[in-house]
């Protein structure tokens, strides 16, 4: 908001209005939340200190609002429907576990996070589409046509890989994701 | 079972206010235990242990004529003594009584299950009435008090209580590892004296710097007591010395000590330091932090008490093999003395005094912050030590790695404490203050100085501290950030110091750049502490600390007889506290040896000698060594010292022969309790 705008509205006393920032509220605070983060690996978000080490390790706080000790924060205060609806992201890089001298684990509390938002809220789509090119593909991202022409063009093999020990081990993969139910909690079409 | 015959037992009820009656039901274990077998009298009481309880219970007794009593109520931990020593005074002897805990054990763990809870209650008391049945009168022993004390360390805390219980005409071993006396707190020596002649104006004539929040210089304050100290008649000093050895028990401990030569002789030194103009050989000063040098004989710096020089053994030419005689051709005295050796000196006292202290945390090799990398972070330690006038800056702050002076300081708390990575979850208590002093004291001497302190909470609490945390940022403006410094980076050019860190209450991650990092360390046990621990048998807490025997009601009592802490050794605190602790644990061994005579509680075991085969495990199995050997007509026989068995009853159940007893857990009394509790209602 630029500040002229926002001095000219305050000074004709429409404050209330530029207000954005709504009081957090009792009802909003639901400790079983902690409870639920422990069940999913997280750990206990009560024994973080609020420090900040965390944060400034983190190799994606500094470019997101919302850091890594604000997610904690909002655990401990139980903000269930704030941190499920918040964007984060982790790298999972784990140097915030090496610095944290709580003995705080906060890349295993989003791994728990995620958890809950796939199970509570379902599946973000690009986990879906991810999920689906791994089961059916062996891969994350699919290789575009334009890299296959190329290959063609200057005569390589169309596909950078053997298709015989690929189809191996995207049937393991399969059988994986069926046998620890993760075709169902995706939502994902394994076949037979 | 050997029963009393005709035994009468009297049951007391405690309600403990609402403690235990709010969920116990005292009146139905009141009746329940009056139809008891052997039970003459059953009442309940608000508070037992109050005095009105207590005469109720002694006229009871005396009415009734009770034989053994059972006591319901709080842990016997707590209550046991008070009613023993109540039962004696009603003329039963003191071991008739039995102590069931009806509140830890039953009001407290089952509060949401009251019935049941009466019903263990119930159990409870009957197991302890039956016990009660079998109760044998045993008489404690007596124990004759040494009158001499043996305090282990000599800083703050350790000479306090070293010369209190001189002045009270005991005769005091203190035993001092280093070559001199004072400890941490006589390295300390920032004062206002030199803030005048130091660059830059003081910006007020009231303020000393030592230690917080009167700011004295703290060397000054202890220099006259040390110097009481080395001069009083009833005090033996030992420096550079170690206990090796403790046997023995409260009353009558042998100590082994060791003491090191100085190859000086402390009676002809005068500390004139002629020899260490001439000494040949330079080494690095530890007792400055590395930050000035030293020669082969030296004075740890310059107000060390007693002022004698020392030899380093293994620095020194001389000692190695090597010609030099440099230093016995300056001395005018005869002073230096190679011939000195190690001497083993043999005590006996009646008790000890473990303040043995802190040292500072050394930062890890590998840390984060970069300590052993970068020349421009350093220890407060270090700090501490420039700031002092004669110390090894003549009283300025500079840079290692340039020696100019810093412009831009950091503090960084909590480095080494509050962290369970390290496994030291525990706050050291003393280094938000000493953060504080330290940084007006810089402002004292180089007032155009910037200093920001990272912290995680400050910690200002005690008389007087808060205000001094105020002064330090309204008066000294001194600027504190809220957040664990995520990484130090050094500049290789310039050497200055960059600090990442996220100002939490900003939600900003920061990078700043400074002259000079300093970290406030913590306070850890000193070197050694965990052997001592082992060697008298105490008890350490998780943070490696001495564990006193009660956190409230014994705080400097230990968990064996005779030997008590004081200081840092029990944990970290300031001077003021480790002075209190000082003094508490000088009157605890006063109270205790001015009896002359003491006597323990019959609480040991007890060899039967017919039955004992002489095998020996008890000796081997005895945490206590209690448990020793003695010839007899019949071969070797074990015998108990019972001053020294704490009746554990560990020998008890060890003894292949059955011939062990524990007085107050004989098998009679167990399987009394056993069969009660099995006993059909
Ligand atoms: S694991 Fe995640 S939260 Fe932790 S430092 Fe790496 S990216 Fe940041
Ligand atoms: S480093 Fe640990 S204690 Fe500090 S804010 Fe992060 S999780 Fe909490
Ligand atoms: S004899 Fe040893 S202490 Fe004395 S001057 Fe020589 S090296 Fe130094
Ligand atoms: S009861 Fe314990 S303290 Fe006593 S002699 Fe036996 S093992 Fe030692």
């Amino acid at each position: 908001m630029a500040m002229g705008r926002a001095r000219k509205e305050f000074i004709t006393s429409e404050r209330e209005r530029l207000l954005e920032e709504v009081p957090i509220v009792d009802e909003e605070c639901n400790r079983d939340f902690i409870k639920a983060i422990i069940e999913m690996g997280g750990g206990d978000v009560q024994v973080c200190l609020q420090c900040g080490n965390c944060t400034g390790v983190c190799p994606v706080s500094l470019k997101t609002e919302n850091k890594i000790r604000n997610i904690i924060k909002m655990c401990q205060m139980g903000l269930k429907e704030k941190v499920l609806s918040t964007p984060w992201v982790c790298a999972t890089c784990h140097r915030c576990y090496e610095h944290c001298p709580a003995g705080m684990n906060p890349a295993e509390l989003i791994v728990a996070l995620r958890h809950i938002v796939v199970r509570e809220l379902g599946p973000p789509p690009f986990v879906v589409s991810i999920s689906n090119n791994v089961a059916n593909l062996g891969q994350a991202v699919e290789i575009s046509d334009e890299i296959l022409n190329l290959r063609k063009k200057i005569g390589l093999n169309e596909k950078p890989f053997d298709e015989r020990y690929r189809s191996k081990a995207i049937m393991d993969l399969k059988t994986i994701m069926k046998a620890t139910g993760y075709d169902k909690l995706i939502g994902i079409d394994l076949g037979d | 079972m050997n029963l009393q015959t005709g035994a009468k037992v009297g049951v007391f009820i405690c309600k403990c206010g609402a403690n235990i009656n709010s969920v116990v039901d005292c009146e139905n274990v009141k009746s329940y235990a009056s139809q008891l077998p052997g039970v003459t009298l059953s009442i309940c009481n608000d508070y037992l242990c109050s005095p009105d309880g207590l005469m109720q219970m002694r006229e009871e007794i005396r009415k009734s004529n009770i034989t053994s009593v059972v006591v319901a109520a709080c842990t016997p931990r707590i209550c046991e003594k008070i009613f023993r020593d109540n039962i004696e005074k009603a003329g039963l002897n003191r071991n008739m009584l039995h102590v069931a805990n009806i509140r830890e054990q039953c009001s407290w763990v089952h509060a949401n299950e009251p019935f049941k809870a009466t019903e263990k209650a119930k159990n409870l008391v009957k197991m302890g009435v039956s016990r009660a049945k079998t109760l044998v009168p045993a008489e404690g022993v007596d124990v004759e008090l040494k009158q001499e004390v043996l305090v282990i360390g000599g800083g703050v805390a350790g000479v306090e209580a070293a010369y209190k219980l001189a002045e009270l005409g005991f005769k005091v071993h203190l035993v001092e590892k280093k070559p001199m006396l004072g400890g941490n707190m006589a390295t300390m020596f920032t004062c206002l004296l030199w803030c005048h002649e130091a660059p830059g104006k003081p910006q007020s004539l009231n303020f000393r710097f030592g230690t917080f929040p009167a700011c004295d210089c703290s060397g000054c304050t202890i220099m006259p007591k040390l110097n009481d100290v080395i001069t009083h008649p009833n005090i033996n000093i030992l420096l550079l010395s170690e206990v090796k050895e403790i046997i023995g028990h409260v009353g009558n401990f042998k100590v082994k000590v060791l003491k090191k030569p100085r190859f000086v002789d402390e009676k002809k030194c005068v500390g004139c330091g002629n020899c260490a103009v001439v000494c040949p050989v330079v080494k690095k000063n530890e007792y400055d932090y590395g930050l000035s040098e030293r020669k082969a004989i030296f004075m740890p710096y310059q107000q060390a008490i007693p002022r004698k020089y020392v030899i380093d053994k293994e620095a020194c030419l001389r000692l190695n093999g090597q010609e030099c005689s440099a230093c016995v051709e300056a001395c005018e005295f005869e002073a230096p003395n190679f011939e000195d050796r190690e001497q083993e000196i043999n005590l006996e006292v009646g008790a000890i005094i473990v303040a043995t202290g802190f040292e500072p945390y050394k930062p890890r090799i590998h840390g984060y912050l970069g300590y052993h990398e970068y020349d421009n972070v350093i220890t407060i330690m270090e700090l501490e030590r420039m700031l002092d006038k004669a110390g090894p800056t003549g009283g300025i702050v500079i840079r290692p790695s340039d020696g100019k002076i810093p412009k831009k300081i950091a503090f960084i708390q909590c480095v080494g404490s509050r962290n369970r990575k390290i496994n030291a979850g525990y706050c050291s208590k003393v280094c938000c203050m000493y953060t504080m002093k330290n940084a007006q004291a810089i402002k004292e001497v180089h007032p155009d100085t910037d200093i920001t302190v990272y912290y995680i909470d400050i910690r200002a609490v005690g008389k007087g501290v808060e205000e001094f945390f105020h002064r330090t940022r309204e008066d000294y403006g001194v600027e504190y950030t809220r957040g664990r410094p995520a990484r130090i980076i050094e500049d290789k050019e310039t050497k200055n110091l960059i600090v990442r860190a996220e100002e939490t209450l900003l939600n900003k991650i920061t990078e700043r750049m400074y002259d000079l990092v300093v970290l406030s360390v913590s306070l850890v046990p000193s070197e050694g502490t965990q052997e001592l621990a082992s060697m008298l048998r105490l008890r350490t807490s998780p943070d490696g600390f001495i564990q006193e025997a009660h956190t409230r009601m014994k705080p400097v009592e230990t968990s064996m007889e005779g030997i008590f802490v004081c200081g840092c050794a029990q944990g970290p605190k300031d001077v003021p506290e480790s002075m209190a602790q000082a003094r508490a644990a000088a009157l605890e061994v006063a109270v205790l040896l001015s009896k002359k005579v003491a006597k323990a509680e019959s609480l040991n075991a007890f060899i039967e000698t017919d039955k004992c085969i002489g095998c020996g495990l008890c000796v081997d199995i005895c945490p206590y060594g209690a448990p020793t050997p003695v010839l007899t007509e019949s071969g070797v026989k074990m015998k108990i010292t019972e001053a020294l068995c704490k009746g554990c009853g560990t020998c008890v159940v060890s003894c292949p022969a059955k011939a062990i007893h524990a007085r107050q857990f004989t098998d009679d009394q167990i399987f009394s309790e056993i069969k009660a509790a099995l006993e059909a209602e």
